[in-house]
């Protein structure tokens, strides 16, 4: 007999780790898919959906069902990969230093990874050329802009929700989604528009 | 009359459902009528098609949840274990005893730990790699001097015999304090290492999780660092030299921390500190040209031990909850 969700959030809340597991299993791939996306790095992604997890777990004696177990869990989602440090610059004595970060580069590297369920080696690396041209143009936005791009697309928020979640308007919300669009266009190749036709400055939010 | 720019500014609307049915119907039959709106509108419908695409390609296969449901679960249990060990930290004795009783209780805990104190005091080696300035002092015959007494009202001064002198230096600390000073972190290492730690506090002293939590989030930043390393060249070569670096510094300051955290008998982050300072000396110790086997062999290590997750669930137990 399978439990309920209420059921299971009850027990996590009395601390039952089982329980907790079987309530992630049923979202682990929708946040994991999100990290993946925000962070452009399959070690990142894992580590920073697995934090979201263990906050999720800490918090959940203040989730009081007041909205749906997964908005909230939404919400830990957003403040955790805000506060994701990826690629920081470190000082070691008087220079800086960029933390390296693996890059998503290498066909051969993807046979090792978990990464790819495409059959045959041509489609491997077609899919391997778009989503590393995905990931440039998502590395081109600023994490905001970024979360804010995969909250309305992949999530499918509204202007008004993602303004609340970031304390900000709705009209900063559309302009990074424009941008957003914009980058993939132009690293996917798909008809770039001419310059007189954008509707919103690439301004930073 | 139809304006692109006015159309431009609602397509981002129209593409990503922000619009009523009317609204949508309207601006639909209005792209229609110009190609030039069609077309940007379709290639932004293609683009996030072509975004999901690459989405979807880039998830992980089946085989890889079980791992990681499994590490989930580790991960649980030891953030389950470490909030039970921090409300056993926080337990407030006095709220569930007389105040008599529980004052008699921590005089009790107070004249146990001096007791403690005292004895290890006496009996207490060194760490030899930090203390190795110390433990060389204390190796060598401890002198017993004859102690000149200042002149007498005859303007006489005597000698005291070797055995009947008082060791006043000797007086001095025992009287001071039960604990022995702390000793000099040994120059032995490169001074540009020098480590910056609060003043040891002693065993009763309060352990500075700051610190720790500051020193646990550069070795996880530098564990992440290494573990993305790759060879810079067709060659092989791999550039490790910022790793190396900072592994001889945290290297450092992790032992001190350990021995802080192991006075104070905080178990979990001394096992923490512990298991993460063998990363650190192999990281530390590597050739400036490792071969990849060297980095590799570390890597797999890093993967089986999960010191990376260890350190994350320390951070997120630190951190507030959200």
């Amino acid at each position: 007999m399978s439990i309920g969700e209420n059921e299971l959030i009850r027990r996590a809340q009395a601390g039952d780790g089982d329980s907790f597991c079987l309530l992630a299993k049923g979202y682990q791939r929708r946040i994991y898919s999100l990290a993946l996306s925000y962070c452009r790095d399959p070690h990142d992604a894992e580590d920073l959906s697995q934090e979201v997890w263990l906050k999720a777990f800490k918090a959940i004696g203040s989730f009081r069902g007041e909205s749906s177990f997964y908005t909230w869990l939404r919400q830990i989602t957003v403040n955790s990969f805000l506060n994701h440090r990826r690629g920081m610059t470190v000082m070691v004595g008087d220079k800086s230093t960029t933390v390296k970060m693996e890059e998503l580069e290498t066909v051969t590297e993807m046979d090792s990874s978990p990464i790819g369920r495409s059959i045959n080696v041509e489609d491997q690396f077609n899919n391997r050329i778009m989503v590393d041209r995905v990931m440039q143009a998502l590395d081109e936005l600023t994490p905001q802009q970024r979360l804010m791009f995969l909250l309305k697309h992949r999530e499918g928020m509204t202007y008004e929700e993602i303004s609340k979640s970031f304390g900000c308007t709705t009209g900063t919300v559309k302009k990074a989604l424009f941008r957003a669009v914009l980058k993939l266009r132009e690293h996917l190749g798909i008809n770039i528009e001419s310059e007189d036709c954008s509707p919103f400055s690439a301004g930073s939010i | 009359m139809h304006d692109c720019n006015s159309v431009q500014e609602k397509l981002i609307d129209l593409v990503f459902d922000e619009l009523d049915q009317v609204q949508e119907r309207k601006l639909k039959t209005e792209i229609n009528s110009c190609a030039s709106c069609r077309d940007n509108y379709q290639a932004m419908t293609r683009t996030l098609v072509a975004f999901d695409q690459a989405t979807e390609a880039a998830q992980p296969d089946e085989s890889f949840w079980p791992a990681y449901d499994e590490k989930l679960r580790l991960r649980l249990a030891q953030e389950s274990r470490r909030s039970l060990w921090k409300r056993f930290s926080e337990f407030k004795l006095a709220s569930f005893v007389p105040l008599p009783l529980a004052a008699a209780l921590i005089l009790g805990v107070i004249a146990l730990g001096l007791f403690w104190a005292l004895h290890r005091g006496k009996t207490a080696i060194p760490n030899p790699g930090i203390y190795s300035s110390y433990e060389a002092k204390k190796d060598q015959p401890h002198p017993v001097p004859s102690v000149e007494t200042p002149p007498n009202q005859n303007g006489k001064q005597s000698v005291v015999p070797p055995h009947k002198a008082v060791n006043k230096e000797f007086i001095a600390q025992t009287s001071k304090h039960v604990v022995p000073k702390p000793p000099k972190v040994s120059t032995d290492f490169d001074p540009k290492y020098q480590v910056v730690v609060p003043p040891y506090s002693g065993p009763l002293g309060a352990l500075n999780e700051l610190v720790i939590a500051k020193h646990l989030e550069k070795a996880q930043l530098l564990l992440r660092s290494f573990r993305n390393t790759q060879a810079a060249h067709d060659d092989g070569v791999f550039d490790i030299a910022y790793e190396k670096t900072q592994s001889a510094r945290l290297l450092n300051q992790n032992i001190v921390l350990r021995r802080q955290a192991e006075a104070k008998g905080n178990l979990p982050t001394e096992e923490l500190l512990s298991s993460l300072e063998p990363f650190l000396i192999d990281i530390a110790n590597l050739p400036d040209k490792p071969a990849k086997d060297d980095i590799h062999s570390i890597k797999e290590r890093m993967q089986k031990r999960e010191i990376v997750a260890s350190l994350q669930v320390y951070s997120a137990q630190t951190a507030p909850p959200y």
